[in-house]
């Protein structure tokens, strides 16, 4: 087995039993980033070193976003082009002062504004399953990095499937813990409300000792959760009888006919080995909680993107004779045509206060609705289980979101999981937990991972396996 | 012919001193080099986030207490967005919806004894932008503008009054109240020339017995007391005449121009934005209890009102000395550690307001306090009760070089040679000499005429270039003419 390719708990492990050193763990990873370009990363970083701690010469990708003292941080815009952050984001110095290696910065849609990563503006990133194909966004770059075997995992922001969506399209395990779980100091975001840090890795273990050393609270960050989690590592790997929701009725009307199938097959399987004992729910609030996901995050970029005006740093228009030729020119000639259109439907829904009753209070209002639904659930069921995407890689026809955005309304953990393959590509399950229950997520996450054995499903579809 | 009432609301910020910054750590001094007092934080720089500077919450709860007002047990910040070089983020946290005080007033003395309750109808909390300079008249048509963000993130308050104030004088009466209560909460230093206190004032006049509002007006560039009052007397003077003349007032923003004395019509009212007001949701909405609230209450020193009713009763003190002497702290202060050291407040209280007071309002009206330490009035009371000088002497002489050079008064009573001459020896020869040089007055004090002494101790005084004792004159004159 090569290096390039295991999981997090692989690599820590053959280290221990001297197998590979840190540093030639690095090299390999490097040496497939030269090897296999997939468009993954918009830059490296040539610092990167592996240091002592729990994480000891794992290579970790970061998304564009996540700001990199010393290292250009462009949130995959151009008017962050050339913009070097003299400071760190919280995750970043976790990440290195456990050890991991920061191998470089990942491509994204412009600052995460979208789940089609074919409006990335640069460079094109390929899904290592099947040149041609998306690998998904946002955090497309940052999955196509660790499906392609260049990281071992990878951090981006997810702001309503940005991590659990290419995941599910590369083939690995996308996570989101609890809202404020893991802090955002230092994290490029559009919708502050909506951004959960998200986590990409091969296995459910990769997740819960990423999670363990990036949770926690973080006095940068007035949002982020006060205690600490439970030892994640040790806890998963211990089945437990759970209640387990199911929609079938909601799945089978957004989700394309493959999809559904392998998802109901995966049910029907394990179920029952697993100790779970299925529910069936309703979800008649999809399409709404899809809608007022897309304007909340509308009307909180149209404000959170203000500040690129060209007046202290980035992207600045040439010979603007006043203020306001330097903010629009500054503005028209730096943002790309998705972020605008994003910006001017916020503004638009802010902007006026009739226009504000009728979308963002509603909006808001659809937001605690979705809220309460999940608290009603939650009296039923212990976890909710989805497809993650409606359809397979590169389809395009309904919304990507459609099954991750409900959990980042409520702030809620969750993780997708490769369960399949149709047509060579990968499909994903996606697991949801009550809010603070990262530990029965990833538990049943783990035991579920079990059950697929999904690397031998993939053994000859995609690379890096 | 109509007789006006104005109405007057005013809308004040007030940078609240805490040591660091509402969203971070950057300090607060005034007057540091530009662009040396910012971070990541303050600047906006991409993906930082803001972390509540817990004073500035406390601050801004202690002046709702101090004002009467009610605090919001659940209140959040909320996002005013628009463009403008010296606003970081292109938006201001502050508070729209939710503000962290409402509903309160100030009670400000009217006329000789009177008061007047002016109603408080919000305070909320918020953070400063940077400065600009513009090289032009305005940004638009400046060559360029400088930006000094040093200011950006200072946790400022707003004060927004009920319409309740009739005058521009009551308008300056309620502005120095305000000043001093906020100076005795100890939570800002309420410079208006530094800008860490600003008014911004609104006002429309109507006819006398009326209760209908006028169309307002807001005069913006208040940048002392005395600016508020003359623009606030120009501005009713203005819509008077136009009134009379049948005209409408237009509602407008309007510049005060120190210089000429008047306001200048800025922009129309109808014209300001609506801001995209929306929660802010890099904070969380904050839960006060009423414990935490309970607490910031009893935090709370004596305050102005509280202090002069106890001056009354504790000291003995005539009501408008009371008043007087409360109504700076820095003032009150004074007054009692004076007294503590030299215990006849009625005398220490004439001192102040006479003689001390006449020095702090040569400083004008952003006194920075009293020119001298307590003990040095102490010691000064001292040597004119032990008749080592005399009140004359005190008030001409050694007060202002005490001021002047921060010396003791002992010690100028020296270098000056001022101690009164009590020694009987020393002024025998003296009182012999006038007593000698006027048989006539003599005379006519030994026929009865008692009131010819203080020409005789005037005479030795004179003699002695003022430095004898008069009370000891007295005596040995007296003693002498009965042998």
């Amino acid at each position: 087995m090569t290096i390039a390719g295991m999981s997090v708990v692989e690599i820590l492990e053959g280290q221990q039993r001297g197998e590979f050193t840190p540093e030639e763990v690095l090299r390999a990873h490097l040496d497939r980033i030269e090897g296999e370009d997939v468009g993954a990363f918009l830059r490296l970083c040539p610092a990167a070193s592996p240091g002592p701690g729990p994480l000891q010469g794992v290579p970790v990708a970061l998304g564009d976003e996540v700001c990199t003292e010393g290292v250009e941080t462009t949130a995959g815009s151009r008017i962050l082009a050339g913009f070097v952050p003299p400071y760190q984001a919280t995750l970043a110095a976790k990440l290195q002062g456990a050890g991991a290696a920061v191998v470089g910065k990942t491509n994204l849609t412009e600052f995460g504004m979208s789940f089609d990563m074919e409006d990335a503006l640069c460079g094109r990133t390929q899904n290592p399953w099947r040149s041609g194909t998306t690998p998904g966004g946002a955090a497309g770059g940052a999955a196509a990095a660790v499906a392609a075997g260049q990281a071992a995992a990878a951090v981006a922001a997810d702001t309503g499937g940005d991590v659990r969506i290419p995941a599910s399209y590369c083939g690995l395990v996308g996570f989101t813990p609890t809202y404020g779980r893991i802090s955002r100091y230092g994290v490029i975001q559009h919708a502050p409300s909506l951004t959960q840090v998200g986590l990409l890795a091969r296995k459910v273990r990769d997740i819960a000792l990423l999670l363990q050393v990036l949770a926690g609270e973080d006095p940068q960050d007035h949002t982020s959760l006060p205690g600490t989690l439970p030892d994640l590592l040790a806890e998963v790997g211990e089945p437990q009888p759970l209640r387990i929701g199911i929609a079938p009725g909601a799945y089978k009307s957004w989700a394309e006919g493959e999809v559904y199938q392998t998802l109901e097959r995966l049910w029907q399987e394990t179920a029952a080995q697993l100790g779970w004992q299925l529910v069936e729910v309703d979800l008649p609030w999809l399409d709404l909680a899809q809608i007022a996901r897309r304007l909340i995050a509308a009307a909180e970029s149209s404000s959170t993107l203000g500040r690129y005006d060209g007046v202290r740093y980035g992207y600045r228009a040439k010979d603007a004779q006043d203020m306001r030729e330097l903010f629009s020119r500054t503005r028209a000639e730096g943002f790309g045509q998705v972020v605008k259109g994003e910006i001017l439907l916020g503004t638009y829904i802010l902007g006026d206060k009739d226009h504000y009753e009728a979308y963002y209070l509603q909006a808001l209002r659809a937001r605690k609705l979705v809220y309460k639904s999940w608290q009603g659930l939650w009296q039923e069921v212990d976890l909710l289980l989805t497809p993650t995407t409606p359809e397979l890689a590169g389809r395009g026809k309904t919304p990507p979101e459609i099954f991750t955005g409900p959990s980042n309304l409520a702030g809620l953990p969750a993780i997708s999981l490769p369960c399949g393959l149709v047509d060579g590509l990968p499909v994903g399950v996606q697991l949801i937990a009550p809010a603070g229950e990262e530990g029965r997520l990833l538990r049943a996450a783990d035991a579920l991972e079990k059950m697929i054995d999904f690397a031998s499903s993939r053994n000859g579809g995609g690379q890096g396996a | 012919m109509h007789d006006f009432e104005a109405v007057i609301g005013l809308e004040i910020h007030v940078e609240l001193s805490t040591a660091s910054k509402i969203f971070c750590s950057c300090p607060t001094t005034f007057g540091a080099e530009v662009n040396t007092q910012c971070c990541p934080v303050c600047l906006g720089l991409p993906g930082t986030l803001p972390a509540l500077n817990r004073k500035a919450l406390e601050y801004t709860v202690k002046a709702g207490l101090a004002l009467n007002c009610q605090i919001a047990r659940h209140t959040w910040f909320d996002r005013k967005n628009y463009f403008y070089p010296d606003l970081p983020k292109a938006y201001q946290v502050s508070q729209q919806d939710a503000p962290l005080c409402v509903n309160g007033y100030l009670e400000i003395p009217v006329g000789d004894s009177g008061t007047k309750k002016v109603g408080i109808n919000r305070v909320h909390l918020e953070e400063e932008v940077g400065k600009s300079l513009h090289a032009g008249e305005t940004i638009i048509d400046a060559v360029y503008s400088l930006l000094d963000y040093n200011r950006a993130g200072i946790p400022l308050i707003e004060i927004v009054t009920q319409p309740d104030i009739r005058s521009a004088e009551e308008a300056q009466t309620f502005l120095e109240s305000l000043r001093n209560i906020l100076r005795y909460i100890e939570i800002s230093d309420c410079k208006m020339q530094e800008g860490s206190l600003r008014c911004d004032a609104n006002i429309s006049l109507r006819p006398k017995g009326s209760t209908a509002f006028g169309t307002k007006t807001e005069i913006k560039n208040l940048n002392s007391f005395r600016a508020v009052r003359r623009a606030l007397e120009y501005e009713i003077k203005r819509q008077a005449g136009l009134l009379r003349d049948g005209l409408p007032v237009e509602p407008e923003t309007r510049h005060w121009d120190e210089q000429k004395g008047v306001t200048v019509a800025m922009r129309s009212k109808e014209q300001t934005s609506f801001y995209r007001l929306f929660a802010d949701p890099d904070l969380v909405p904050i839960d006060l209890s009423a414990e935490w609230i309970q607490q910031m209450e009893r935090e709370l020193p004596e305050l102005p009102g509280a202090r002069r009713e106890r001056f009354i009763d504790e000291y003995g003190l005539p009501e408008y000395d009371a008043r007087v002497l409360t109504a700076a702290k820095e003032m009150a202060d004074f007054f009692e550690e004076v007294v503590k050291g030299y215990n006849d407040p009625k005398t220490v209280s004439n001192w102040i307001m006479t003689e001390i007071l006449r020095y702090v309002k040569e400083q004008g009206e952003e006194a920075e306090g009293i020119p001298l330490p307590p003990a040095s009035l102490v010691e000064l009371l001292q040597l004119i009760e032990g008749g080592i000088i005399n009140r004359n002497q005190a008030k001409e002489i050694v007060l202002p070089e005490m001021v002047a050079s921060g010396k003791a008064p002992r010690q100028i009573v020296k270098e000056k040679g001022l101690e009164q001459i009590s020694d009987t020896s020393q002024l025998e020869g003296v009182v012999a000499s006038v007593l000698e040089a006027n048989p006539d007055v003599v005379q006519d004090y030994l026929g009865g005429k008692e009131k010819v002494m203080g020409f005789l101790v005037g005479q030795v005084l004179k003699e002695t270039k003022g430095k004898a004792n008069p009370r000891l004159v007295n005596e040995m004159i007296r003693e002498k003419l009965k042998q």
